[in-house]
């Protein structure tokens, strides 16, 4: 039971990027891409953990697939049937989709949950308050899983994880990059 | 007395009774969430039903009118005469639409923010689903109506059509910000993202959030009118320039739909603001004595904040889209993250640490 609404949800979300890819109405791509991100969100409900699907629908599809349909919407022969699907760079892109699905293969295969069981029940976790507090955690072939808001701050934040620089550089790192953009898309500069 | 708590139990201790005497129990998993959609939704269309009735009842009031007093009490009766009118008429088409995303456009925007209502306690115990994420839920969620929005504008074919879905589109992106913004001090105070858990730390506290948070609930109220397109912020609709904007080309059911999904936008901003800021369920200190159950007091703050959200737009002139661009990015960004600075140095001033 589980497995097969595992399977609807992977189902819907490979079609549709499939779709996204191959169909020649770019807004319908968008469309189809927003699909696909949606279905990812499903897969995290199902792994249990609302939060990344919540913030995967908030920013991949609230935000990303936005910017692309107002991208699209700005581009001529949007609509256009006989433009091609193809540009020069059509091996190197080959070379690279290859070798990331190499990339992304190794990691499943290095990740503790290939081959396990289904690491969680499909009930969305639902918790009193008093509990929300302490995320819920569950073990798969050895290793403890935890999940929950706090717990992936900590993870983040906590100054004995070491994360906590690298997230604070990277926040810099995208202001500059925004207050770049409006620098330079200015009409009279500054 | 009757609490929100025993309500939910009478009501599935029947509903599991029935299907005893049916002989369906082992479905009730499939059959109570499907009951529990249904009832929220005819909930929510009778309440939007009466939120038109008021609205036309507050606006005429303002404009020294008397409003709808023809069908029924009170001309209470006229929006279900409208409503009956919407669904009944013929559904007008553009013939160049693009079909199926045409189709679409009207369904999403309603379920998008009608998915919204279910993480909202009505009462202590009388949720939907009392999701552990539930405020974020709520943001991504409702996010989904850019994009219905968008598609709606676009498919029509339809110039006007096309411009109100942009300039609806870069107004929600606008003003999503804020009302992020605003909400992360009452995150960082309460520790919890869950709906019911920021209503039981008011009640642990003894105060509700709109006293020390006063500004957040400006900034929250006034991005939530925006992202409702309600007016002052509703030139992605402004008659006068666009006609009816994205949904200019849709007419009947259809039109319904997009209508019902903006009242059920107002609906969930406003509710949200009740839990965060105004105590959810929690009753008035000085009326105490009423005891009045939890959901009672909890619609009479909806429908007061409702209130202040109609008074909003039947006070304030429309906006240029360079003043609302302004507005959203120069004034209401800034002073949130301001106030979250505030919020979080006072916050260590005064207990040395953060939230837990």
């Amino acid at each position: 039971m589980e497995n097969a609404i595992f399977y609807i949800i992977a189902g819907i979300t490979v079609a549709a990027a499939l779709m996204a890819l191959t169909v020649r109405n770019l807004f319908h791509c968008a469309l189809f891409l927003a699909i696909a991100m949606f279905g990812i969100s499903g897969v995290f409900l199902y792994l249990n953990s609302d939060f990344l699907a919540s913030v995967q629908v908030l920013i991949y599809v609230g935000a990303v697939t936005v910017i692309i349909i107002f991208g699209i919407s700005l581009t001529r022969n949007m609509m256009d049937e006989r433009s091609k699907a193809m540009n020069h760079q059509f091996l190197l892109s080959v070379v690279v989709a290859v070798f990331l699905t190499g990339i992304i293969v190794a990691a499943i295969q290095e990740s503790p949950f290939f081959g396990s069981e289904h690491p969680a029940s499909l009930v969305f976790t639902t918790v009193s308050s008093d509990q929300a507090q302490q995320p819920n955690s569950y073990e798969v072939s050895g290793h403890l899983f935890q999940n929950g808001v706090s717990y992936l701050a900590g993870a983040l934040l906590k100054p004995e994880n070491g994360f906590a620089f690298a997230f604070e550089f990277v926040s810099i790192l995208l202001l500059s990059a925004l207050v770049g953009a409006i620098v330079i898309a200015r009409k009279d500069p500054l | 007395m009757f609490t929100g708590e025993n309500i939910i139990q009478i009501v599935s201790g029947f509903l599991h009774w029935a299907y005893a005497q049916v002989g369906i129990s082992a479905l009730a998993g499939a059959i109570d969430p499907v009951i529990t959609a249904i009832v929220m939704f005819g909930f929510i269309s009778v309440f939007v039903m009466f939120l038109v009735w008021m609205e036309r009842k507050v606006s005429a009031h303002m404009q020294s009118r008397i409003g709808p007093n023809r069908v029924g009490p009170f001309g209470l009766l006229q929006t279900v005469a409208d409503a009956i009118k919407l669904t009944t008429k013929e559904d007008v088409k553009p013939v160049n639409r693009d079909k199926i995303p045409y189709f679409i456009a009207p369904i999403v925007a309603f379920v998008a923010t009608f998915m919204g209502m279910v993480v909202i306690p009505f009462d202590k115990g009388m949720v939907v689903q009392d999701l552990n994420v539930g405020i974020l839920y709520i943001i991504a969620i409702t996010g989904f109506t850019v994009i219905a929005i968008l598609t709606a504008g676009w498919s029509s074919n339809n110039k006007f059509a096309l411009l109100g879905g942009f300039r609806s589109a870069a107004q929600i992106i606008s003003y999503e910000v804020p009302l992020v913004l605003s909400v992360v001090p009452i995150i960082m105070i309460t520790g919890t993202l869950s709906l019911s858990g920021i209503v039981e730390y008011q009640q642990q506290a003894g105060y509700w959030f709109i006293f020390p948070q006063i500004v957040a609930f400006i900034i929250f109220i006034t991005s939530a009118t925006a992202e409702a397109n309600r007016a002052p912020f509703d030139i992605p609709e402004a008659e006068s320039e666009l006609i009816g904007g994205f949904h200019t080309e849709y007419s009947g059911v259809k039109f319904a739909m997009f209508f019902l999904g903006e009242y059920i936008a107002v609906v969930v901003s406003s509710a949200v603001a009740v839990t965060l800021f105004l105590g959810g369920w929690l009753p008035v200190a000085f009326l105490g004595f009423l005891h009045l159950p939890g959901f009672i007091w909890f619609l009479i703050k909806l429908v007061s904040v409702i209130y202040l959200v109609m008074a909003f737009r039947w006070t304030f002139p429309r906006l240029r889209v360079d003043q609302l661009m302004d507005f959203g990015w120069k004034v209401l960004i800034p002073l949130s993250i301001l106030n979250i600075l505030i919020t979080a140095s006072v916050w260590l001033l005064l207990y040395g640490k953060g939230a837990q």
